[in-house]
């Protein structure tokens, strides 16, 4: 294990690099270019530009470069906001996108779980089948009609929370909610499933003949068990949750680093673009490496237990 | 598939009831548009009329019957999400079984570009892709003298680039079970008998595969529906006057206000792709239980 | 616990009750810069005006008066202008604002390591555009000239009715060159940019806020009555409107933010101010491509739109029609009515072009990129194209960059544009369809077009101007038509005229920031 864990460390940066390879031919290859304006730009000022900002020459031979840089730890500059690197651009926004996110990630871990314990606790009773409806209409409708709809009614009927904004602790709850909910539903379905299986193991039904409260039953003894797969679900969750969310960031307007993704993409920012795209990378594999080491040490718990 | 396989889906209550829901929206989307007095495209007088007897489900700001529109879209949502899950389909089973098959450094190398295209952003890779492919794939339908095609070209694109984006999780799923697979004792015996390789993996491996892969696809339709939405909610969904379910929502999304709200724009389509969505996560599900002894109970 | 470190992290920096700005605004997106020379976009625009003043600035209904110049000559030529900076002209900073300061920045602007998107706006300046290009390396040769600290002397290559105009446009602003030399491009940031506007910049969060302060060494201070200023960086129309509605936001001024869907309600309400402004809506045609290059073709294209459809039941705010390409409403010129909607005489047309109830025409493609209600405009015109001339349009809805893309090439048949004055005169219209500018994206020359509008620059009398360039927009509209005019676009502000005032709703669309102020106490 020790030594897959050494391994994977020490494969990060090559995985990095090809992706930052392979976005950066991408967005090469895509058609129209960070330059393209409303207004045209007069061809000595492309070139000047594309000089500036390390656009010239053969693709493979740009690729090279930026490589280089990247490997230094330098994203260049944006080419959309001409006076920021990208590191700035990511050093002030990805902290927002992480602040948001982590409550996000709290709340759809937290509330899933619980939901689905409930819900496999009530297994083929009226409080089940509500609970999965829910989870379901969660996860079947698009996060930019459910941001709305919980403002509609915290916002504007209610006036519990403002539309949006950022900096206060009372602007942080409804798009930390929208955030996690289509989250909460999944992880809501997963802990179910785990829980009916534990449930009808062996040490349980020892656990409640011996006359240990049933909430202790669910809570602790079936819920360690089935936390596995949850645990597992949490590497890539976190690292989607905390890169920020385009949707939910546009229409609450918090100034985090998730418009990023795709606004960089249409505007063929290609530096930027290259960067949030390693920063997810990164978290990802940080991530999925932290749930490993996490999943063995959980499994060998419950295995000595 | 045998016939104790579908008596046994067909006893699952919650198959029997998603199989039904999504055979009336698929009726609906065939059909629908053909009943409809109004086509999906036709500007008509009312401007914003609300659900009424001339129009079940009100109009648009450009007098069109949001009941067609909804029901074209779902002819474009449930294609679109069909496709899209076909597409990744056959790229994920094949990439996954050649990788588990011939495993070694070819499996290693095959996985390590897995982890890559993993590590992009699903939204950048698959907006990247439909822009880079797009003129590419108009020039390849006039070259190939189907310049009538070109108008559809953004839609073809549309289901390869987000099947080309889903293939990943399914590559991986079958690898896996193909590696296990191939140490089976009828795999074994089937090599022994000096069958080729092709010959095994279609006879051997592949049937064993079915049951994953008929649950996989129908938990990836939603999935693909729903990504399909947000490219729409983007502004880079289906071409108009094409409208998908996505289009119909995203431009219904600004009726959610305090202001002045047209509901219906919104209610008629969200409606029917949250119960079809529903429906077939139910059913996945439900596929799940009938062919995964474990967790059926 | 994470948590806790990161909600540090997130919120530090930011008093827990931060004090509510005089006014705060929606700016749309957020400025890719602060650079007067870099910037080319209107929330760029109209931050970088609050921040800095050329020798001329507007008031608040956009009329050119005095700036950091407080009086002027122009000799009898019209090409000579001699510029007495003020004595009271600092920047923010204290330092004294010089004639030099004007020369270095211009200087800086066409230099083309700067890459300047706007220069061409200097090159009224004689010698301007071959230093721009390289032709000349010399700036001292150029047309700008440093008299004394206070005097400044500009020569034109030709008389230009415009010039004071441009004076009051971003290219021609002083910056601050010695920060600039200090700090690189991190000169714009908060506690480094040196402005010599009537504010200064003291918070600059990305996606979040821009908040400006009154700067002290401005020449006319005590006249700036709104001390802060927010603007909100948001260009999500729902968003906007959320924020305004609830209070959040006082002002906004882009038609953008106001969600289309609610317009027919919004037009009733007092807080809703609709003016027109100098931009057009329209359609190009690719001369270039088969059968765009039949001017009966175009000609019977552009009568067959019906344009009252347009603007009565899409874009819903009064827009004019639009016949000509240059707007109404600049005074002095009186902008050529343009071809009728008249679908008999199209239909004619188009059968003399040689496709009679559009048999044989080959199918098209329509480009439009999807911003505001372009998707519903060529929605109606496909339906109406079809109905009107029996042709077959293909709609092609491109992402931005790629649609600037196929335009520049020429790759399309017939696609959406928009163009917006940059100065009120009707040369920065009719200066974009000259062979082989830039912004023509057509394909389309014309001999005589070049050399009525040449001639018209070189008029000093403005009627005898104003009529060759007439003459020249009628070739444009009328004539050959390259070109299919819209509508002309309306602004729509939002704000409570009871609450705000100094906001005078004018065609050039600049509203100063200076000139507004709160009525009644602070919100």
């Amino acid at each position: 294990m020790s030594r897959g864990v050494l391994m994977r460390v020490l494969g990060a940066p090559i995985l990095l690099l090809a992706v930052a390879c392979l976005t950066f031919v991408l967005m090469r290859a895509a058609p129209g270019g960070p330059f393209d304006r409303e207004k045209q730009i007069p061809e000595q000022i492309l070139r000047q530009l594309e000089q500036k900002y390390k656009l010239d020459g053969p693709v493979y031979d740009q690729m090279g470069r930026y490589l280089w840089d990247v490997a230094r730890g330098d994203l260049r500059l944006s080419t959309q906001y001409r006076n920021r690197t990208v590191n700035e651009l990511i050093a002030q926004t990805l902290p927002v996108s992480m602040m948001l996110g982590a409550t996000a990630f709290a709340i759809a871990v937290m509330g899933g779980s619980v939901l689905g314990i409930c819900a496999a606790a009530a297994h083929n009773r009226p409080t089940d089948y509500a609970l999965m409806v829910l989870a379901l209409v969660g996860v079947s409708l698009p996060s930019f009609i459910l941001g709305p709809l919980l403002m509609l009614v915290f916002s504007f009927w209610l006036g519990w929370f403002p539309v949006g904004g950022w900096g206060e602790l009372r602007q942080l709850w409804l798009p930390a909610f929208a955030l996690s909910l289509p989250y909460m539903a999944y992880i809501t379905r997963l802990v179910r499933v785990s829980m009916l299986e534990v449930l009808g193991e062996d040490y349980v039904r020892t656990a409640r003949s011996k006359g240990v409260p049933e909430g202790r039953v669910l809570f602790v003894h079936a819920f360690r068990n089935a936390a596995l797969p949850l645990v597992s679900y949490s590497g890539p969750l976190a690292a989607n949750i905390l890169t920020g969310s385009l949707v939910v960031e546009t229409i609450f307007n918090v100034p985090g680093m998730g418009p990023f993704f795709v606004n960089s993409v249409l505007n063929r920012d290609v530096f930027l673009t290259g960067g949030v795209t390693l920063i997810y990378s990164a978290l990802l594999v940080a991530f999925n490496l932290l749930v490993d080491v996490a999943y063995v040490w959980l499994d060998r718990r419950i295995r000595l237990d | 598939m045998d016939r104790a396989f579908l008596r046994r889906c067909f006893a699952n209550r919650r198959i029997s009831v998603s199989v039904a829901i999504l055979a009336a929206v698929a009726l609906a989307a065939v059909i629908g548009p053909w009943l409809s007095p109004y086509s999906h495209d036709q500007l008509g007088p009312l401007r914003f009329a609300g659900p009424g007897a001339v129009h079940w489900g009100g109009t648009d700001l450009l007098g069109r019957d949001v009941m067609t529109r909804a029901l074209m879209g779902a002819r474009i949502s449930l294609l679109v999400g069909l496709f899209g899950a076909v597409v990744s389909l056959i790229i994920g089973v094949s990439y996954g079984a050649i990788s588990g098959y011939v495993g070694g450094k070819t499996d290693a190398m095959m996985m390590r570009l897995v982890d890559i295209l993993y590590s992009i952003p699903r939204l950048v890779f698959v907006i990247v892709l439909i822009s880079v492919l797009d003129l590419q794939v108009r020039a390849a339908l006039v070259r190939l003298g189907h310049p009538e095609w070109a108008p559809q070209a953004k839609f073809i694109l549309l289901f390869a680039g987000l099947g080309a984006v889903q293939w990943l999780a399914m590559a991986r799923i079958v690898r896996g079970q193909v590696l296990s697979l191939k140490e089976r004792q009828f795999v074994l015996a089937a090599r022994a008998l000096g069958q080729g390789h092709a010959a095994i993996i279609v006879r051997h491996i592949l049937p064993n595969l079915v049951g994953i892969v008929i649950v996989y696809l129908t938990l990836t339709i939603p999935v693909v529906i729903l990504e399909e939405s947000l490219l729409s909610f983007l502004g880079l969904g289906v071409q108009p006057p094409m409208a998908s379910w996505g289009t119909l929502i995203a431009q219904g999304a600004q009726t959610i206000n305090p202001v002045k709200s047209y509901w219906w724009l919104l209610v008629v389509p969200a409606a029917a792709m949250a119960l079809t969505l529903m429906a077939l996560n139910f059913l996945g599900d439900g596929l799940r239980d009938v062919l995964d002894p474990r967790a059926r109970r | 616990m994470t948590a806790g470190t990161l909600a540090v992290l997130a919120f530090s920096g930011c008093g827990a009750a931060r004090e509510r700005a005089d006014l705060v605004f929606i700016n749309g997106v957020e400025p890719e810069s602060l650079d007067p020379a870099i910037i080319s976009g209107q929330p760029e625009g109209r931050l970088v005006m609050a921040l800095f003043e050329g020798l001329t600035s507007r008031d608040a209904a956009g009329v050119v008066g005095p700036g950091m110049a407080e009086r002027w000559e122009v000799s009898p030529d019209g090409r000579e202008y001699t510029f007495h900076i003020r004595g009271g002209a600092r920047w923010s900073n204290g330092d004294p604002l010089t004639a030099q300061d004007f020369v270095r920045s211009w200087e800086r602007t066409l230099n083309p390591l700067t890459t300047s998107p706007y220069s061409e706006l200097l090159f009224s300046v004689d010698g301007a555009e071959d230093y721009a290009k390289g032709k000349l390396t010399d700036f001292s040769k150029v047309g700008v000239a440093v008299v004394d600290d206070r005097t400044l002397r500009v020569r034109l290559r030709a008389p230009t009715p415009y010039f004071l105009e441009l004076c009051a446009f971003q290219t021609h602003y002083p910056v601050h060159l010695s920060s600039i030399e200090r700090y690189g491009i991190d000169w714009i940031k908060p506690g480094k940019l040196v402005s010599n506007g009537a504010y200064r910049l003291v918070e600059w969060r990305i996606n979040d806020r821009i908040r400006l302060e009154a700067n002290p060494h401005y020449w006319r201070a005590a006249s700036v009555r709104l001390k802060t200023v927010e603007a909100l960086p948001i260009s999500q129309a729902t968003t906007a409107f959320n924020f305004y509605s609830t209070g959040l936001a006082d002002l906004t001024l882009d038609k953008g933010v106001v969600p289309p869907m609610l317009l027919d309600e919004l037009r009733k309400r007092p807080d809703c101010h609709i003016a027109p402004v100098l931009a057009t809506y329209f359609y190009r045609f690719n001369v270039t491509r088969k059968p765009f290059d039949d001017p009966r073709v175009r000609r019977a294209f552009a009568m067959a739109l019906d344009k009252q459809f347009i603007v009565g039941r899409i874009t819903r705010n009064g827009e004019p029609a639009a016949g000509s390409f240059t707007p109404p409403g600049i005074r002095g010129y009186d902008p050529p009515r343009g071809l009728p909607h008249d679908p008999d005489a199209a239909r004619r047309l188009l059968a003399e072009a040689g496709y009679p109830g559009g048999s044989g025409f080959p199918p098209f493609g329509l480009l439009f990129n999807s911003t505001e209600q372009d998707e519903e405009i060529a929605v109606a015109v496909q339906d109406l194209l079809r109905r009107e001339l029996g042709v077959r349009v293909e709609l092609r809805r491109q992402e931005w960059k790629v649609y600037l893309n196929s335009l520049n090439r020429l790759d399309f048949d017939m696609a959406r544009s928009t163009w917006v004055a940059d100065y009120p005169d009707p040369n920065t219209f009719l200066d974009c369809f000259v062979t082989g500018r830039g912004n023509n994206r057509t394909g389309w020359s014309n001999a005589r077009y070049d050399s009525l509008l040449d001639a018209s620059n070189r008029t000093l009398d403005p009627a005898a101007r104003f009529g060759l360039m007439r003459r020249a927009e009628e070739i444009l509209v009328e004539g050959d038509v390259p070109i299919a005019p819209v509508y002309h676009y309306v602004g729509v502000k939002l704000y409570d005229a009871r609450r705000i005032g100094g906001i005078v709703l004018n065609p050039i669309d600049e509203y100063p920031i200076r000139e507004m102020y709160r009525i009644g106490g602070p919100p």
